[in-house]
């Protein structure tokens, strides 16, 4: 068996919410898509802080965009997944699924 | 629309601490949720947030294994060297060994020697493995000083005990 890194719980959400057909991925999106799909608030530092592990092991990229008026005259830094990313995600989410199979048996069913 | 400013000091916090971030990109995204109508408590909050995780950042990048290590080093070696003299001295002043080990002595023997060897343990510990696990000259000094003054001590007690 291969030695890799896993990926932490949030890690993975960061990364999975910046998979997106547009992009257009930066801090404020990237925080809305996990508090709306997870349905628990995210700190945008602590989004920052996996977003710059993401960078750090070459799994997502960072554009820093034109400063805008709606931001205080601040630039947003766009995020994309790489090629390593999308790969990392696939595996992640595959084998998510797989381990996750048994969970069907227990619906229904109190603990 | 007027803009909302907001809190001063959060921002300077921010503006602190949040520099690891991509630079203002992190304060650019709250000042942009904080237009959109978050409230000054949410404000702090994610400020609060950026502290907490640039400090604990920040403590792990501190070589603080290093500095254990080097300090360790210096308080077991002057532990050592101090009770090295220490028995020397009293080796030097008294006729035997029971005279030698006196409560006050023997107490402050025992605390320089609890001293030296929890330093050192510490200094063991915080080895790095790759650096090996050598015994410092200090250590070596304090050995050879500590047996020498022993040995001197018994062989005056048995002198002593010739004697008499």
């Amino acid at each position: 068996m291969r030695k890799r890194e896993y990926l932490g719980q949030l890690e993975l959400m960061v990364l999975l919410a910046v998979i997106r057909p547009a992009n257009d991925a930066y801090g404020v999106l990237i925080s809305r898509e996990i508090s709306g799909k997870s349905g628990r608030e995210v700190a945008l530092a602590s989004v920052y802080a996996a977003l710059e592990r993401l960078e750090n092991k070459g799994l997502v990229s960072a554009t820093l965009g034109e400063p805008t008026a709606l931001r205080g005259g601040r630039a947003r830094t766009y995020f994309k997944p790489t090629a390593a990313g999308l790969k990392e995600a696939r595996e992640a989410h595959e084998t998510l699924l797989r381990l996750g199979a048994g969970l069907s048996s227990w619906q229904g069913e109190s603990a | 629309m007027s803009e909302r400013v907001p809190p001063k000091l959060a921002s300077w916090l921010l503006r602190r601490c949040g520099s690891p971030f991509h630079g203002e990109s992190l304060e650019g995204d709250l000042f942009e949720q904080y237009q959109e109508g978050r409230s000054r408590a949410w404000y702090w909050r994610q400020v609060t947030a950026v502290m907490w995780i640039a400090g604990g950042r920040l403590l792990r990048t501190l070589p603080w294994t290093g500095t254990a290590r080097v300090l360790s080093r210096e308080i077991a070696g002057g532990a050592a060297i101090l009770a090295a003299i220490t028995v020397a001295d009293r080796a030097r002043r008294t006729h035997s060994f029971g005279e030698m080990m006196s409560p006050a002595f023997a107490c402050i023997l025992t605390v320089l020697i609890c001293v030296g060897v929890a330093g050192l343990l510490i200094w063991i510990l915080t080895a790095r493995r790759r650096q090996g696990r050598g015994i410092g000259a200090e250590m070596l000094a304090f050995g050879a000083v500590a047996l020498s003054a022993g040995a001197l001590t018994w062989a005056n007690a048995a002198c002593a005990c010739q004697l008499h």
